[in-house]
């Protein structure tokens, strides 16, 4: 009977692992079976470990309390790029797990998905999380998407020397964001950042929009559009994009009509658009993706 | 035509772009320039290079797979869907399947070898590690404790 090379086997997980290669969340059969592979013999444990932990969604306290025990008695987390925590409204408790898990993942971690808000008036383990971002911010974290307000709570407590700390920090997608002047003038101070992913969001302010666009910034997606968004959109991909000769491109990206979706569903569906790397399809900034190692 | 000749000494004669999908074939011919001499491929059988051959005439006249589009495959959406001619053509025991792959990687015919990982990957599916080591003639080489452990580091992924 032929078998193959564990080089081979590499490469038949990798073929198993169909999943887009921005997403967070993995299709379940996939996850089971890269465990499966990871108990079939020691080479194939070795093997399918990377594949396995390469990209992590956390969606209930049992997952999420059992991979800070699993993180913090081996090491499985030098393999995780990508992490997605989820589904934690009413469990504060496991905050501190949360600050262990990215403590141990930040020297590795590439991308980070918050979809619900870490922070909150009353915590006591506020400080463990601006710990735990502290060390994240230092190291190669390319991508953050947060939902509701961790942007202010934690990217934008480290205004304006946020060039010395963010600095790779090339994708960013924020729920719940109104675009205006002092948030163009806050993404201005993220050397890197590529493109801007908003979900959800309005523009209220009135205010014309004269900011500088940040340096380096090429794209602009926005779900969840309304017809608001037309001078956003002549902002971001006319006046200044050609005032400084480097158009940006500026993608919206509608909700389903109404009737396909539940009404549920129309608060989740920027968060799933994430979740499964859709959001970055929009993407037609050549280049901007197709780097992330 | 080119003369490939197998490890148990059998000649195919073939055309060149047929032969060329083979990447080190390829790479061969462009290294000696015309010539009537045969290229040995000492890794495969007769058995399995007619197999070979069958999907690179199938394919001749698609275009080669760059070094651009292979970078491109990894930011699109992956799938392990297989086309309807080659999954005809992969329908094959797992002994001819693993040996095909392992001809595919040896003569660098990456689409092909792709189809075949594929084609081993929806084997997996489903299946406990007791039978992935059947498949794959794997002896668990586990202490218990070592199963447990891993068994244990592994939960975070059963409750999802």
């Amino acid at each position: 009977m032929a078998s193959l090379p564990i080089e081979l086997v590499h490469q038949v997980m990798e073929a198993l692992d169909c999943s887009h290669p921005s997403a967070y969340r993995r299709n379940t059969s996939i996850v089971v079976t890269l465990c499966r592979l990871s108990l079939v013999s020691r080479s194939f444990h070795a093997a399918a470990t990377p594949h396995l932990y390469r990209s992590v969604a956390l969606v209930g306290s049992t997952s999420t309390s059992n991979f800070a025990r699993t993180v913090s008695g081996s090491e499985k987390h030098t393999h995780v790029q990508a992490i997605l925590f989820d589904r934690f409204w009413e469990e504060v408790d496991l905050i501190p797990d949360i600050c262990t898990i990215l403590h141990a993942v930040a020297p590795s971690l590439q991308r980070l998905f918050l979809a619900f808000p870490l922070l909150s008036k009353n915590s006591q383990f506020n400080d463990d999380v601006f710990r735990a971002f502290d060390k994240l911010s230092l190291y190669n974290l390319v991508e953050l998407a947060s939902g509701y307000d961790n942007y202010n709570g934690l990217i934008m407590r480290d205004y304006p020397a946020m060039e010395s700390r963010w600095t790779r920090l090339r994708r960013l997608a924020l729920q719940y964001r109104t675009i205006d002047n002092d948030v163009i003038t806050a993404l201005s101070a993220l050397p890197a950042l590529e493109v801007v992913a908003i979900l959800s969001t309005w523009y209220t302010s009135g205010k014309p929009l004269t900011t500088p666009l940040p340096p380096s910034l090429r794209q602009v997606v926005v779900l969840d559009v309304s017809p608001m968004f037309d001078y956003v959109e002549t902002y971001f991909n006319n006046r200044m994009g050609v005032e400084r000769g480097a158009p940006i491109v500026f993608t919206r990206v509608p909700m389903p009509p109404e009737g396909r979706l539940q009404p549920a569903s129309f608060v989740q569906w920027p968060i799933h658009q994430v979740a499964v790397g859709k959001i970055w399809e929009a993407d037609k900034y050549k280049g901007a993706i197709t780097t992330l190692s | 035509m080119v003369n490939l000749v197998t490890s148990d000494n059998e000649s195919f004669t073939v055309e060149k772009a047929v032969a060329s999908r083979s990447v080190l074939i390829k790479n061969m011919l462009e290294d000696v320039g015309e010539s009537d001499q045969p290229i040995p491929l000492p890794n495969v059988t007769a058995s399995v290079l007619k197999k070979v051959l069958e999907y690179c005439d199938h394919h001749k006249n698609e275009p080669m797979p760059t070094s651009e589009d292979l970078a491109a495959e990894d930011t699109r959406k992956r799938t392990t869907d297989i086309g309807e001619w080659d999954q005809k053509f992969i329908q094959v025991d797992q002994e001819m399947l693993f040996e095909i792959i392992l001809a595919a990687n040896y003569l660098d015919i990456k689409p092909l070898l792709d189809v075949g990982c594929k084609t081993v990957a929806n084997m997996i599916k489903g299946k406990t590690p007791e039978e992935i080591r059947k498949l794959f003639n794997i002896v668990n080489d586990f202490t218990p404790e070592e199963e447990a452990q891993i068994k244990k580091e592994n939960e975070w992924a059963e409750d999802r």
